[in-house]
């Protein structure tokens, strides 16, 4: 037995009747190209999200006030487990930890104004720390600084976006605009930053959290990110943040949470929702496995004479079994490689902005070796089927 | 001169649930090497089932088969493919050649499972063998564009391919008229005298008995006679 030949001969049986191959393949292609297709969608959601979730620093600890289970319930218990966070709470911390970096922030939604032009956005009020957690970089003037902060003063710093709204020529450092009504002076303007999840990070303005929280009349911060100095790691920051809180809360009415926790989370979910997408995608693939089992029996019947004359001039059981498996995993295995290349078509077709669409090389390895073994697997019973017929009765099959 | 093939009291027998069919009832014979034997019978007689048995392609119920030396009845079937591969060579009545092939690659097919094969060394001498009998200008035709008798001829090429010890011609020709029956036995014969090819020819007619060293009879199962042509008639 040579298997080249045998390969070969596989292949004219395939060219003989080439509308049935390429019917039979068809399942496959369907198969395979949806499983790229849907994975390339998961995979993509999930490589937004992450590189959003890193790009904005993972190595941030998250305090938020209230006690709560998950990431997504905020808060539980008495009244007294939802005392707020304050700007004192972070001056505090920062006090305790001068090495860290604390961020209190604050934000409302309101509308910036300048001139004529009007665009709705959210304040943000925090302090220079902000910009280090948030890893911003400046396209134009200066971040915040503590003397901002401690002077109460009306300036702001304008993220990519909305500078780009109000000043579309780019001269908006030493300008005034209206945040709310009140006057404030651009000092500086951010580089692009992307969006993180919903939040578009370029669509927001700084201005010190004094200046916001007087404006508010609260004391209040929503939200206090902390960040490790080199060489401490955010677990050790965020129990040393929690033994601080508590013994100047007197209880535990906060929760600390990680960008590495959403990360993870996000991942999950994203991971979930591809393997739930894929399995439907599976589907369609065992549908065109038992359309070429379908296909290679009707086959046999049809070639059984072709199967007598093999087995007279010497073909044994084995070389007939190879033969048609071989043909079966030829169908499939094309289907599966034609599939491929349909799913990354489409991927690239998909509008990225409304649904990124990601191509794995295990996603493509892993279509190619599931179309090759699903002709094996389903080819397996027609082929045995073929290995054992009988020469004499074979031969005389009309 | 070696004998090629000895059968001790061959029996086949069907079962077929409520009836047994015995087809061969108990037949020894023996064939020469260089022999050119004619087996006839009416059909139902057992003669193609005794050619089945001679050419491998099924198991005796009970005897013994030696071909070429080896006891083949108790072989398994991978082994009996393997002798029919290297052993011998089929002319059907139909022909059966792969409609899909050409001409060239039917006669090779019997190539392609020998692991001793040797392909080029086969090709030259299939080249060689089909410009022998008339078809050197036909290597790459499908069998649907020939002639009931260049179809045999293919076939006969194919049989030698493998240089087997015994070539089995079951009614070799019967789907062809007499004129181009008559060239096929031609061939054979020459091949037999030419190559000391050793063959048996089954056939339903007597005509074809005066060409062939030996006729053996069958009838219901057994041998009913046997006569020896001491001067085989020239095909013309």
């Amino acid at each position: 037995m040579k298997i080249w030949r045998i390969f070969k001969m596989a292949l004219s049986s395939l060219k003989i009747n080439k509308m049935r191959t390429f019917l039979s393949t068809l399942g496959v292609v369907v198969g395979v190209s949806s499983l790229i297709l849907i994975t390339s969608v998961g995979y993509g959601a999930q490589y937004s999200i992450l590189s959003s979730i890193q790009s904005l620093g993972s190595d941030v600890v998250i305090v938020i006030p209230g006690k709560s289970a998950n990431l997504f319930k905020s808060t539980v218990g008495s009244n007294a487990m939802r005392k707020p966070l304050t700007y004192d709470d972070a001056k505090f911390l920062k006090r305790k930890m001068p090495y860290a970096k604390i961020a209190p922030e604050i934000s409302v939604n309101t509308t910036a104004k300048y001139g004529r032009t009007e665009v709705t956005t959210t304040v943000v009020g925090t302090n220079a720390d902000a910009f280090v957690v948030t890893n911003y970089e400046v396209a134009e003037g200066r971040i915040l600084t503590d003397r901002d902060i401690v002077g109460y003063r009306d300036v702001c710093v304008l993220g990519k976006k909305v500078a780009d709204e109000l000043f579309p020529l780019g001269n908006a450092v030493g300008n005034y605009i209206l945040l709310h009504g009140n006057k404030f002076l651009v000092v500086g303007t951010l580089k692009e930053k992307g969006a993180i999840g919903q939040i578009d990070m370029d669509d927001l303005v700084f201005v010190p959290i004094t200046t916001l929280q007087s404006q508010l009349r609260t004391k209040n911060v929503q939200i206090i990110y902390a960040k490790p100095p080199q060489g401490m790691s955010i677990d050790v920051l965020g129990a040393r943040i929690k033994s601080f809180l508590i013994a100047r809360h007197g209880m535990e009415n906060f929760t600390l949470n990680s960008f590495e926790q959403y990360l993870q989370l996000a991942k999950q979910v994203t991971d979930i929702f591809t393997i739930a997408l894929a399995a439907i995608g599976s589907i369609a693939l065992l549908v065109g496995g038992i359309g070429i089992m379908n296909i290679m029996l009707a086959s046999v019947a049809e070639r059984t004479r072709e199967i007598g004359i093999r087995k007279a001039v010497g073909a044994k059981n084995r070389d007939i079994l190879i033969q048609f498996l071989l043909e079966s995993a030829l169908i499939s295995t094309s289907g599966g490689i034609i599939g491929i290349l349909l799913g990354i078509f489409g991927s690239v077709l998909v509008p990225q902005d409304i649904l990124p669409t990601h191509i794995t090389t295990s996603a493509v390895i892993i279509g190619f070796t599931v179309s090759f073994l699903i002709g094996v697997f389903f080819g397996v019973y027609p082929a045995s089927k073929a290995s054992k017929l009988n020469p004499v009765e074979a031969l005389r099959y009309e | 001169m070696n004998e090629v093939i000895r059968t001790e009291n061959l029996k086949k027998t069907y079962d077929l649930g409520p009836v047994k069919v015995e087809a061969v009832r108990g037949v020894s014979i023996t064939i020469k090497e260089g022999e050119l034997v004619s087996i006839m019978g009416p059909s139902g007689s057992g003669k193609s089932t005794l050619m089945h048995l001679l050419g491998c392609l099924d198991t005796p119920t009970s005897g013994k088969y030696f071909l070429d030396g080896t006891d083949v009845s108790t072989l398994e079937e991978n082994a009996l493919a393997d002798v029919r591969n290297r052993k011998i060579g089929f002319v059907f009545q139909t022909f059966n050649l792969l409609p899909h092939l050409t001409v060239l690659e039917n006669v090779l097919l019997p190539v392609i499972y020998n692991p001793q094969g040797n392909l080029k060394k086969a090709e030259a001498r299939a080249k060689e063998m089909l410009t022998r009998v008339g078809l050197g200008k036909r290597f790459n035709h499908l069998p649907a564009q020939l002639s009931g008798g260049e179809r045999q001829r293919v076939a006969i090429v194919r049989a030698l391919i493998n240089e087997p010890v015994i070539v089995l011609a079951d009614e070799p020709t019967g789907n062809l008229d007499t004129k181009t029956g008559l060239e096929i036995i031609k061939i054979l014969r020459s091949l037999n005298e030419e190559r000391g090819v050793t063959e048996i020819i089954v056939t339903h007619d007597p005509s074809i008995t005066r060409f062939t060293h030996r006729t053996i009879h069958i009838r219901d199962g057994l041998i009913e006679g046997e006569e020896v042509n001491e001067d085989p008639v020239e095909v013309l």
